[in-house]
């Protein structure tokens, strides 16, 4: 159970614990990936994913009494994520009943459906995110990358690859569902 | 590419008009498979956006810490914090603040209201490990067993390791792993000791089943064989694994401490998910037993499910009856048709949806999800009392909701809204936040009544949502409101032993984001 993220996460919870908030920091530093990695599919339109797992940090340094050293503590900070998220999907869930956004409505209930679905989100997603992108061809990890990794608007990789807008659209919409399909498929083979 | 591709691409970047949205919006509203897909694709785009997005971690982690700071008189207030400070100043006052009633002790608190005189009784020292609280546990593992034979089927094959059940009604993507590799499952593939068979994350599911016969002819006893055909074979159990479910079948298992002279039966780990189970009753078969870190379920003859996360195990049954032993209590307990039980180191609840009361019942009074809250709907100028249990059983831990008093009630002189620990009929408290004007906790001991008041006054607002919190630590209940510790309450009776949690009403009330977690070491893994 224990691993030697957590060991060094406990040291510092005991320090937090008497009083040293610094230490925290070292809490936040170990876990930020994989929380953020959670909450980034399931969070609720219009929130930001880093705005929702700051708030987890925070509402986890509140309840850090509660967390009884030895126990799963990435477990632990994802169901405060849960909660957290629950909570969101709520409080959007009856804004959106007001709204006639139907868009966002269907996607507050969508996700919010899936979160409640899943009740122990699952950490193999992000692993197997990357492997898929890892077998995309160059070419179409180029463009996912352009468009993601350094937020390169579409004209501009259009213009960098001597191709149509339209093109790098089409390329891209393409890559996302093969991506989608890849990440479903490695998640039904791991165990 | 087509229109729902077209307005999905530009959507994801940003690109899509208020008009164009509105027509993804009329696209979606007629087509569940569409809106399915775009769901996948959002999720999967801000996936993409956070793992492979710029981040600035040390950014993250001042704002983290600023907050904190900018924070910090709140959290030093929290109220986990104050009621430890509290319960501290609780200590220092032993001689000087203590109030006995009956057997209940009360501690009064600086933001409470005080009423009536009181007698100064020395506090006995405290006899558990502090009240400190969950943290959530990991895997689980249910075993089932039963004794089989090796039946030839595909998939990898290993050598040696013997069938122990059969794939039956495989619907979508289901894998079985064996030695680490995976194929495609197909009804009737064999499954060996050790394979695990995998339902996707969604639309997926598969039945395993085990059988049971004579495997010679004139053998008098029911040994499990999954080759068993002819008049004497019988299914005697299957189990319907929902999408996004891990069972793993092992050839090991514990005999059933009911019957020492059954066959031995191997196990089965379901690591997450829900499993239905079935289960055929047959003289003399081996006792199906199923394990979890938190339950072990004993069982002949009956159907029910069973539902595991990282933190906690449920069993919901459907028709005829189960012993449940509480793996950490060793306690055991008998569930029947319509009746749950949920164990493990945490609970929570939102009331969404009609699935999120899963396993309540309304023990007295009428309880009904409404507008995503729990519920007591019935007319509140009867004076009488209502509650519900949860399926999730506890002995020490957090409870924790919104709760809101609904309606004024005359006989009581106010709102009232409480939490329940409830073992059976005649042994059952209440903790009451504003029955008459007051906090106080309602006991059933052996049938007999009495109230534990706290002397603090306090009346809910109607119509105001209060997030009330009550920490159960042995005789010792510490409860709070808005993070705001009302009172320490000791030598409670019914200590030390698991009951169902829930709530209480004297009048209308309504309870959401109900949480639980409760004080339980992490379970030891068991050898395989």
């Amino acid at each position: 159970m224990s691993t030697p993220n957590q060991a060094a996460a406990e040291q510092a919870i005991e320090r937090v614990k008497a009083g040293e908030i610094d230490a925290y920091a070292t809490v936040v530093e170990l876990y930020e990936r994989p929380l953020r990695a959670m909450i980034a599919g399931l969070c609720p339109p219009g929130l930001s994913p880093d705005e929702i797992a700051q708030t987890v940090f925070v509402e986890a340094y509140r309840r850090i009494d509660e967390y009884k050293p030895g126990t799963h503590l990435q477990a632990w900070l994802k169901a405060i994520a849960r909660f957290t998220l629950l909570g969101e999907y709520k409080k959007r869930k009856r804004e959106a009943a007001h709204q006639q956004d139907y868009l966002r409505h269907a996607l507050v209930s969508g996700l919010g459906q899936i979160l409640h679905q899943e009740r122990e989100p699952r950490d193999e997603r992000m692993a197997a995110l990357h492997d898929c992108v890892g077998s995309l061809d160059d070419r179409a990890r180029d463009v996912l990358m352009a468009r993601y990794q350094t937020e390169t608007p579409l004209k501009t990789i259009a213009n960098r690859l001597g191709r149509t807008v339209e093109a790098i659209k089409f390329q891209l919409f393409a890559t996302r569902r093969k991506l989608r399909e890849c990440v479903e498929r490695k998640l039904a083979e791991c165990t | 590419m087509n229109e729902f591709e077209q307005l999905a691409s530009d959507y994801l970047d940003g690109e899509l008009s208020a008009d164009r949205t509105a027509e993804l919006a009329a696209l979606l509203q007629t087509d569940e498979q569409k809106r399915a897909e775009f769901f996948g694709l959002y999720r999967q785009h801000r996936e993409l956006a956070v793992e492979f997005g710029g981040f600035d971690r040390g950014l993250f982690v001042g704002e983290v810490l600023k907050r904190l700071r900018t924070d910090r008189d709140r959290f030093v207030t929290a109220v986990t914090e104050q009621v430890g400070e509290v319960a501290a100043k609780a200590e220092a006052l032993k001689r000087e603040k203590i109030i006995r009633r009956k057997r209940g002790r009360l501690i009064r608190l600086p933001h409470a209201e005080r009423e009536g005189g009181r007698s100064d009784v020395p506090l006995r020292p405290r006899r558990r490990p502090p009240w400190g609280l969950t943290a959530l546990a990991a895997a689980l593992l249910v075993a089932v067993g039963i004794q089989f034979h090796r039946r030839p089927g595909p998939g990898p094959a290993r050598a040696a390791a013997p069938a122990v059940a059969e794939l039956r009604e495989v619907r979508g993507a289901v894998q079985i792993v064996r030695d680490g590799a995976g194929v495609r499952a197909r009804a009737g593939d064999a499954v060996l000791a050790g394979d695990t068979v995998r339902t996707a994350a969604a639309d997926s599911g598969a039945t395993v089943v085990f059988r049971a016969g004579r495997s010679e002819p004139g053998e008098k006893s029911v040994a499990p064989d999954v080759r068993a055909t002819g008049p004497d074979a019988v299914i005697v159990a299957e189990l319907r694994m929902d999408a996004g479910t891990a069972l793993t079948v092992y050839r090991a298992a514990p005999a059933s401490p009911s019957d020492a002279a059954r066959p031995a039966m191997p196990r089965t780990t379901v690591s997450n998910g829900g499993v239905e189970v079935r289960v055929v009753s047959v003289p003399r078969a081996p006792e199906l037993v199923l394990e979890t870190p938190h339950l072990d379920v004993y069982v002949l003859g009956t159907e029910f499910r069973v539902s595991v996360d990282a933190v906690c195990s449920f069993v919901h049954m459907r028709q005829g009856k189960v012993r449940v032993v509480d793996r950490r209590e060793g306690t055991s307990t008998v569930l029947a048709a319509g009746e749950s039980l949920g164990f493990g180191t945490g609970y929570a609840t939102s009331f969404d949806t009609p699935e999120s009361a899963r396993g309540w019942r309304a023990i007295r009074g009428q309880w009904a999800i409404q507008d995503g809250q729990y519920v007591h709907t019935r007319p509140t100028d009867d004076g009488n009392y209502a509650y519900a249990a949860s399926p999730f059983r506890m002995r020490d831990g957090t409870l924790e909701a919104r709760a809101t008093a609904t309606k004024h009630n005359e006989i009581n002189k106010g709102g009232c809204f409480g939490f329940l620990k409830y073992m059976d009929k005649d042994n059952w408290y209440a903790v009451r936040f504003g029955s008459y004007g007051s906090l106080a906790v309602l006991v059933y001991e052996g049938g007999k009544q009495r109230v534990i008041e706290t002397g603090v006054m306090w009346r809910p607002e109607v119509g105001r949502a209060y997030l009330a919190k009550v920490v159960v630590d042995g005789d010792r209940l510490m409860i709070s409101l808005d993070d705001k510790p009302m009172a320490v309450v000791q030598d409670v009776p019914l200590f030390g032993q698991a009951g169902a949690v829930g709530f209480y009403g004297l009048s209308s009330c309504a309870f959401d984001d109900f949480r639980v977690s409760a004080n339980l070491r992490v379970a030891e893994t068991r050898a395989r």
